[in-house]
């Protein structure tokens, strides 16, 4: 594919993500944030983020799997995740915290293990989503292009 | 301060204003070189009551119970000026009618300097101020005009050319109902700035009428968006304000250029969203000017909030430090040399609470250790609004922007909050109180 070619379809791909709702208006500050000074920014924060969210996940997983649950453990991971998936534009998993929140407060247990499995999913839908991206964007740059970013805003 | 105060008068004085406030020679000795100049500052406010007058410049005085209530302040202001005058070689007096006004005056002694010493005078800071606002057009709406002249004076320096009308009925006629067809000095606003007291005095239902009668008028030209000036407001007055049309952020008196350009930043709105005509601000290089080479300390416990954070901060300019907040107390150290603090804890409350609070309350309390070595040294200070006074502002990073959440910061000796993830008109809003160009260093 030439590069051309590879713009456009990381528009396409961009726009389908924020029109689909995995990402919000966040990630694009992210981007906008990323320049020469800083070439690599997005996929810097995007792969601390897949470190601290697996390891987020381990420890609900852990934690959910106790005989007698501790809300106050499960609360604190969760809102640590909804702060991170936040900051990077996560709409989807973010909005999954909030609502595994509320089921934290009232401790219910079913609730939190159906959320538990709906922000995996969601998580590993945006990751693999975000993956692809920025291997596009790689590619854009190995083949010598740019990132249209301002295609974006229009 | 004197040269301050006389590049304000300066202003004052130009053909545009007329401000009643004048400068007189009155004594010229040529023997020591010396001057009296006797200022005079004449206002239509409330005036002082006949039998405070003979206390008002009695520290801590003023004139009823009530006048802090209504206005604020401590009473200390007339007898500092009583003893700054005193100090530089005049007197002070007045003279005040209840509901007229008062006329204040003091002489003072100057020496005279060489003429070619003003060669080197710097140009006060005008650059200083955000660019991004010149050429724009304003209309104030106001009833009383040595009021409204200061308001223009402090839209002049941010490169925004003001007309003064006293009431809305006189605004909507003036601004056209014929568009830009009318003649005179008729001007099509970007922004209406409207006082709160002469909404309040006009009729009911005046500024809803009127924005029937601009949307009536067919052809798209942009109605202009109107704000409040206030000194002090009610949240019932707010909620009617909104209710009329008005912008949901009001600007409070005393006028201060920053503060003006932070509000009509938010107003007018920014990012790339909107379109950037004509006399927009680009928001950026207000952010850009005021945080540049800014040392910043950001504290979260996550790190991939505190490489967001750090990541904005950056790119206007700031000289950014993270720090985990487990490992706050090691951190506290190097809170010196910093010019702004940013704190983000986790929930719940309580534990943000006390960490918050504790974090906080180190900070200050290091904060008056120093201040008293300070005050012996002639040492200068940065991020600090006096000398010999350390304070770094602590602003708390939070995606809850309640209330409540405002009143805690407060309690805990934070200055302010910021929403999280950073919308730069959030950003510089709060950063603009502290980052004043004229109360820090110039950076390096």
């Amino acid at each position: 594919m030439e590069v051309g070619q590879m713009q456009r379809a990381w528009v396409e791909y961009t726009r389908s993500l924020f029109r689909e709702g995995f990402l919000d208006a966040q990630f694009q500050q992210l981007q906008l944030l990323q320049d020469e000074s800083n070439p690599d920014f997005v996929a810097e924060v995007v792969s601390l983020f897949f470190e601290d969210s697996e390891r987020l996940l381990a420890d609900l997983t852990f934690v959910l799997e106790q005989q007698n649950i501790d809300f106050k453990k499960v609360d604190a991971h969760v809102h640590q995740f909804k702060g991170s998936s936040s900051s990077i534009g996560a709409q989807r998993v973010k909005n999954d915290c909030i609502a595994f929140r509320n089921f934290c407060e009232e401790q219910n247990i079913e609730g939190c293990l159906r959320c538990l499995q709906q922000v995996k999913q969601d998580y590993y839908l945006v990751k693999s989503k975000l993956e692809a991206l920025i291997r596009l964007e790689q590619q854009i740059v190995a083949a010598g292009g740019s990132i249209p970013m301002e295609e974006l805003s229009s | 301060m004197i040269r301050n105060s006389w590049d304000v008068f300066k202003h004052f004085s130009d053909e545009d204003f007329q401000f009643d406030a004048s400068i007189n020679v009155m004594t010229s000795d040529e023997a020591s070189e010396d001057i009296t100049l006797m200022v005079c500052v004449e206002d239509t406010g409330t005036g002082i009551p006949l039998e405070a007058q003979s206390r008002v410049f009695m520290p801590f005085v003023q004139a009823d119970s009530s006048t802090s209530r209504h206005f604020g302040g401590t009473g200390i202001g007339l007898s500092i000026s009583k003893c700054l005058v005193e100090l530089m070689g005049g007197q002070i007096s007045f003279i005040s009618r209840p509901e007229v006004g008062s006329t204040f005056s003091f002489t003072a002694v100057f020496g005279t300097c060489k003429k070619n010493l003003f060669t080197k005078m710097e140009k006060r800071n005008a650059e200083d101020l955000p660019s991004g606002f010149r050429g724009l057009k304003a209309l104030v709406v106001d009833g009383e005009p040595v009021r409204a002249t200061v308001t223009r004076y402090h839209l002049k320096r941010l490169g925004i050319l003001a007309e003064v009308v006293s009431s809305l009925k006189l605004a909507a006629g003036s601004c056209g109902k014929n568009g830009s067809l009318t003649s005179g000095s008729k001007i099509q606003p970007d922004i209406i700035l409207v006082e709160k007291d002469t909404w309040i005095s006009g009729e009911d239902g005046v500024s809803n009428v009127w924005k029937l009668d601009w949307k009536q008028n067919g052809h798209a030209f942009k109605f202009p968006k109107m704000i409040l000036l206030a000194t002090n407001i009610t949240n019932s007055e707010f909620d009617k304000a909104k209710a009329a049309g008005f912008a949901d952020t009001v600007i409070m008196k005393p006028l201060r250029a920053s503060m003006v350009a932070a509000c009509l930043f938010q107003v007018l709105g920014v990012g790339k969203r909107r379109s950037q005509g004509k006399g927009m601000p680009n928001g950026s290089s207000f952010l850009q000017s005021l945080l540049c080479g800014k040392k910043i300390l950001v504290v979260d416990d996550n790190r991939v909030n505190r490489r967001v954070a750090a990541g904005a901060l950056k790119k206007f300019g700031a000289d950014v430090e993270c720090a985990d907040s487990a490992l706050l107390p090691w951190n506290l150290a190097s809170a010196f040399g910093m010019h702004c603090m940013m704190f983000t804890f986790r929930v719940p409350f309580t534990w943000v609470f006390s960490s918050r609070f504790e974090a906080t309350r180190r900070i200050r309390q290091m904060e008056s250790q120093a201040n008293e070595q300070i005050n012996c040294e002639s040492m200068v200070e940065e991020g600090t609004a006096r000398k010999g006074q350390w304070h770094i502002p602590i602003l708390a990073m939070t995606a809850d922007v309640i209330h409540a959440t405002h009143e805690e910061c407060l309690k805990c000796g934070m200055d302010g909050y910021v929403s999280k993830p950073f919308e730069e008109e959030n950003l510089y809003q709060a950063v603009a109180k502290f980052f004043d160009s004229k109360s820090t260093l110039k950076s390096k």
